[in-house]
């Protein structure tokens, strides 16, 4: 990258807390968030439980009218960049607001809203649907919100990449700072598509956890031995990405350098990630040789870890594939284990995880990794939080479709 | 019940969803109140209060009488003159708010 790029504020919003206080705190105590599903009645679904973002209150973000015709994606996406520009202590009115843009991953927009309009249209006609129902369900407009509520001019836009999304948005808003096309940038992901109609979708292409629906907190274990799909999960992070010339002129507190990014494809199937886990490997490595960082300058990753069979095992492979022998002394977190899988928001929450864990020399646990899967024979960090020198650090996301990103960061200040 | 009677019902109801369907308390739905200027009401608000006052009445109120509304007095007319309470009753769920 031609421009140093730092990160200077975390906004959260998740199933295990909203700031970043109430997140950490529960991420190092290994609490999880997954419970019942409560936004529809789940009887008759193989999966019953979902990580849901329960004490969500829109009112303490938005105004009444204006969160009426928001999807919830749009509602997480304005409360986390509100959380993250007051954590970086970053003055808007002080700020170029045509040089300040914002880049989020989302996969579905208000996918409740498009179904329960359907259900309108299908019982009573056109005439009947909501006419906010297309701003209020696109994806795209959760970028578009957080624009209008913080005043913020510069690019502006949402990237589909499956559940990489936001390991992707997280990324190109990297490189457009670095190129200079903006100085500031929000960056992060958002997602809230917990919706009967995806669970059975996800359900029948059997990508969901069963067998856990009398323990939910339970269902989420990623590289156990009796992992059975992953758990559905809601939320938002938005990061706070500057120049660090821009960060330096106004004294921002620097809490990591965004250090390198890399995307691939397994070029491989709709849904199952390459056996060998090559397209992995080669974002790991690619994100790597943009923060010019050998894998021994690694200390931790966290990983995309989903508690499926496949991503697992073909995760724990792409981790040895780029990192060799070094790959062993990696510590590795899967937070998804408490978060439950975020999807399109899933990475934003991840790296901001990652931040803190560099921040406070502590890495979050793995937890239910009860049974070790023989072909997930890395340090996972199972069962309980462990301090650890973080120098720099590697998140991991992979989507349907095969779509893969890495990005690094890196401790301030390491050479 | 009286003819008096039941015009007020169905004024104090036309007022009630008018409320809720541009989420303003009860006080500020006066018949002189300008949508734009004193409700701040756009466009797509317009359309939302629109579909959400005929499926509440189960009313059709034109696109060219709805395109000329300016004060919340001519939609309680456009509403009143085309309704009445014997309707479904309660507010559809799904109408205007979406989300």
């Amino acid at each position: 990258m031609t421009r140093p790029v730092v990160i200077t504020g975390l906004g959260v919003v998740s199933p295990i807390g909203i700031g970043v206080d109430a997140f950490w705190e529960s991420l190092v105590a290994g609490r999880s968030g997954v419970s019942r599903v409560t936004a529809f009645d789940p009887s008759g679904f193989p999966c019953q439980v979902a990580a849901t973002v329960a004490d969500f209150r829109a009112q303490d973000f938005l105004e009444a009218r204006a969160a009426g015709r928001m999807g919830r994606h749009a509602q997480f996406a304005v409360a986390a960049a509100r959380l993250a520009v007051a954590h970086s202590s970053l003055d808007l009115d002080q700020t170029d607001r045509g040089r300040s843009g914002v880049v989020l991953g989302c996969c579905f927009g208000d996918q409740a809203a498009l179904e329960a309009q359907h259900k309108l249209l299908e019982a009573a006609g056109p005439r009947r649907v909501a006419p906010a129902l297309v701003p209020i369900q696109l994806s795209s407009l959760a970028a578009g919100e957080v624009a209008i509520h913080l005043g913020l001019r510069g690019l502006n836009y949402v990237i589909s990449a499956a559940c990489a999304s936001a390991n992707h948005a997280l990324g190109l808003a990297a490189r457009h700072i670095a190129h200079g096309d903006a100085d500031v940038i929000l960056a992060g992901g958002t997602e809230a598509a917990l919706t009967p109609l995806l669970f059975a979708g996800f359900g029948q292409a059997k990508a969901l956890a069963t067998g856990f629906n009398d323990t939910p907190e339970r269902a989420s274990r990623p590289f156990d031995a009796g992992r059975r799909g992953f758990v559905p999960g809601e939320g938002a992070a938005v990061l706070v990405l500057e120049s660090l010339d821009h960060a330096r002129a106004r004294g921002a507190v620097i809490l990591a350098e965004f250090a390198g990014f890399a995307a691939s494809d397994d070029a491989h199937h709709v849904t199952a990630p390459d056996p060998e886990g090559r397209g992995l490997a080669n974002a790991i490595t690619g994100a790597l040789a943009d923060a010019r960082l050998p894998p021994e300058g690694i200390d931790y990753v966290s990983a995309h870890g989903t508690s499926t069979a496949l991503n697992d095992a073909i995760e724990t492979r792409a981790i040895k594939r780029a990192f060799g022998d070094h790959a062993k002394k990696l510590a590795i977190s899967a937070t998804k284990s408490q978060l439950g899988h975020l999807l399109g928001a899933a990475s934003a929450v991840e790296l901001a995880a990652m931040v803190l864990a560099m921040q406070h020399g502590l890495a979050p646990p793995t937890i239910n990794l009860d049974t070790p899967d023989p072909a997930c024979d890395l340090d996972y960090v199972p069962g309980a939080a462990r301090p650890l020198e973080i120098r720099a650090a590697v998140s991991n996301a992979c989507g349907f479709g095969g779509q893969n990103s890495a990005v690094v960061v890196r401790r301030f200040g390491e050479a | 019940m009286p003819a008096d009677e039941s015009t007020a019902s169905l004024e104090s109801a036309i007022r009630t969803e008018l409320a809720r369907q541009l989420g303003v308390a009860g006080d500020r739905i006066l018949p002189a109140a300008s949508l734009v200027d004193d409700l701040g009401v756009d466009s797509l608000l317009h359309m939302t209060m629109v579909v959400g006052l005929e499926a509440r009445f189960e009313i059709v109120i034109p696109d060219a009488v709805a395109a000329r509304f300016t004060s919340v007095g001519d939609v309680i007319e456009a509403v009143r003159s085309r309704a009445t309470l014997a309707g479904p009753g309660g507010p559809p769920a799904d109408a205007g708010a979406a989300a």
